[in-house]
């Protein structure tokens, strides 16, 4: 019979996995369908993965930082090619961002840590933030790398991109949800 | 004792839901709501105006005080609105917005597809 902590590390793992796997696929189906609207492989008007940065850790905490980074690293990579340092700050931005915006939000609008009685404003609050910070992260990380990074090119469609993408997803999420009656109700 | 980590995830993700639920779409309206909002809409197909004492006698098993307090929640919910008489200041109106025909026209869809299920 399996212990409770190999059960415990299994479940870890899945949940990891399940970040990693519905990252990858929600990039993928980004890249497809927004192909129209893409500023670059990871820069699109409107990003749906962003969605997925907020509710992975919104449910998981570290496990969907986990799940992120490791989502993140494997979308990233190839693109990167042989720099893997770069590949590893791109995918750390991606998962530690959303996990301070989340922090932050939680901690200022002194939400529970169970998120019992969080409200759709608050969640959309945590959206809002989520997609600056992120946008602010990688646009510093750029700067950093090249000095004639242009903040205007990258930043705004970065931060519309991660807006736009997480309100839709969530928009989505919530005509799902009301199809579904005894989810939460 | 704290709860396991995977079923704390598990309340997470209903508390998100739950959240997610809240999206503007249709507001909730209570029972008295509900009534008043539909003898109202009886009334106003019908060309009528209502006035804020009539509104308050509109629904017989309701106080007129409930009347009022629900006045005022579906006022504060976008289902109506407040209007008064050009020639006496003294008499206000309900009337509906554009939410309220909005919410019909959305009960109507429902039910048409009720229908045709």
């Amino acid at each position: 019979m399996e212990s409770p902590q190999v059960r415990t590390s299994t479940s870890l793992a899945y949940e990891i996995c399940a970040v990693v796997v519905l990252w990858v696929a929600l990039f993928e189906f980004n890249s497809w369908l927004f192909s129209a609207v893409e500023v670059s492989r990871y820069i699109n008007w409107i990003f749906l993965p962003a969605a997925l940065r907020v509710v992975a850790v919104l449910v998981l905490d570290w496990r969907g930082v986990a799940g992120l980074f490791a989502g993140a690293l494997f979308t990233c990579a190839p693109q990167v090619g042989v720099n893997m340092a770069e590949a590893l700050v791109l995918a750390s931005l991606s998962a530690l961002a959303p996990f301070a915006a989340v922090s932050l939000v939680k901690r200022c609008l002194r939400m529970a840590r169970d998120l019992k009685g969080m409200t759709y404003h608050q969640l959309t609050v945590i959206a809002v933030v989520a997609a600056l910070t992120s946008a602010v992260a990688h646009n510093i990380f750029f700067s950093l790398q090249h000095a004639s990074h242009a903040w205007s090119s990258v930043f705004f469609p970065m931060l519309a991109g991660d807006l736009i993408g997480t309100l839709v997803v969530l928009f989505t999420s919530a005509l799902v949800l009301r199809a579904l009656p005894n989810i939460a109700k | 004792m704290p709860p396991a980590k995977h079923s704390e995830s598990y309340l997470k993700f209903l508390h998100l839901a739950h959240a997610l639920r809240q999206t503007p779409s249709l507001p909730t309206l209570d029972a008295v709501e509900e009534r008043l909002l539909n003898v109202f809409a009886a009334a106003w197909h019908a060309g009528r105006q209502i006035s804020t004492t009539e509104a308050a006698r509109m629904v017989p098993d309701a106080s007129e005080r409930t009347v009022y307090r629900r006045l005022k929640t579906l006022s504060e919910k976008g289902l109506v609105t407040f209007g008064t008489d050009p020639g006496d200041q003294r008499l206000r109106y309900v009337m509906p917005t554009r939410q309220t025909d909005q919410y019909f026209e959305k009960l109507g869809q429902c039910m048409e597809q009720a229908q045709g299920a």
